[in-house]
């Protein structure tokens, strides 16, 4: 990831000062335990019965990393059921004939065969890669 | 008070999250509050009351949807998402009652002050940038975000948010010219 910091040191760069001292100006205090009181007090208010509040909808951020990989998946996918029938023609002459050579260099075989560690390594990465997600 | 390490909060978080340890999750809160206020305060212009009822939101939904936090994300922009978002869904419903209003009008804040300060000319040049180039100088200037947490809060590119501070940034050159140190000035 890009950690690039945002403010640089540009000699001539007179506006950045201007912003970091203002930005330094009446700070926030850094503890205020008023603040945080009160959002511990709101965390613990159960509503009322009669009032129905909606329930908060959590949306996912997609990252463009589990598009991209979700887009691939697709494509191999599509290709996997192409190949199908046949691999599984070349699956049942290997099945007929386990000793000739020839039938296990089948590219359809052995395309089926990429294809599906593919499939199933993709489908673990998806499920490990980091989502963020927020309550509306 | 020192800042605790990386490691306590992690722990604060996994608290927070799997155990729904309250008092984790208000360790975190002090931890956090000052940046999401102070980013909140300059996006609603100063409004330090509405900034921290935003907040208190920001807080509530962060405790709300922390069970689908995964720990590969970072838990402050993360957060920072969660503000900008409910700055964004305040944005909208102020737009939709005061349909027919005037926008708040910075001349009548500025007569509130007895003086023209810094803080008065930012806040008029910064009303006058378009909003996602004021959002993106708030983030990487008040917010203290790189460029990259950045456009994640703000959910661009990492180039489309650059193109906005720069963007931004001249914009206010221009606006703040008067504040433009002599030394620095071109020579006629």
């Amino acid at each position: 990831m890009n950690k690039t910091p945002a403010v640089t040191t540009d000699p001539s760069d007179w506006l950045t000062p201007l912003l970091v001292q203002d930005a330094h100006r009446d700070p926030v205090p850094q503890q205020d335990a008023t603040f945080v009181a009160q959002v511990l007090t709101r965390l613990d208010v159960q509503p009322a019965d009669h009032i129905k509040l909606p329930m908060p909808k959590v949306y996912n951020f997609w990252t463009l990393e589990r598009g991209l990989l979700l887009g691939f998946q697709l494509l191999v996918v599509a290709l996997f059921i192409f190949s199908a029938p046949g691999a599984l023609q070349a699956w049942l002459q290997l099945g007929q004939a386990p000793m000739n050579l020839t039938a296990w260099y089948d590219h359809n075989l052995w395309g089926f065969a990429i294809g599906l560690v593919m499939v199933i390594y993709g489908a673990f990465e998806l499920l490990n890669m980091p989502e963020e997600s927020v309550v509306i | 008070m020192s800042i605790p390490s990386l490691e306590r909060e992690r722990e604060w978080l996994l608290l927070a999250q799997h155990q729904r340890d309250t008092q984790a999750f208000g360790q975190l809160v002090g931890l956090h509050q000052g940046r999401v206020r102070a980013v909140l305060r300059k996006l609603t212009r100063g409004q330090q009351a509405l900034a921290d009822e935003l907040a208190q939101e920001t807080f509530i939904k962060a405790w709300q949807a922390l069970p689908t936090f995964r720990h590969g994300a970072q838990w402050s922009t993360w957060l920072h998402r969660i503000a900008y978002l409910e700055f964004l869904q305040h944005q909208r419903r102020w737009a939709d009652e005061h349909a027919n209003t005037a926008p708040p009008d910075h001349e009548a804040v500025a007569a509130m002050h007895s003086t023209h300060d810094l803080r008065l000319d930012l806040e008029k040049a910064l009303a006058q940038v378009h909003p996602l180039e004021n959002a993106a100088i708030v983030y990487c200037y008040y917010g203290g975000l790189s460029h990259a947490e950045a456009a994640q809060v703000l959910d661009l590119p990492l180039g489309t948010l650059k193109s906005h501070v720069l963007r931004g940034r001249a914009k206010l050159q221009s606006l703040l010219a008067a504040w433009k140190p002599k030394d620095t000035q071109d020579s006629p």
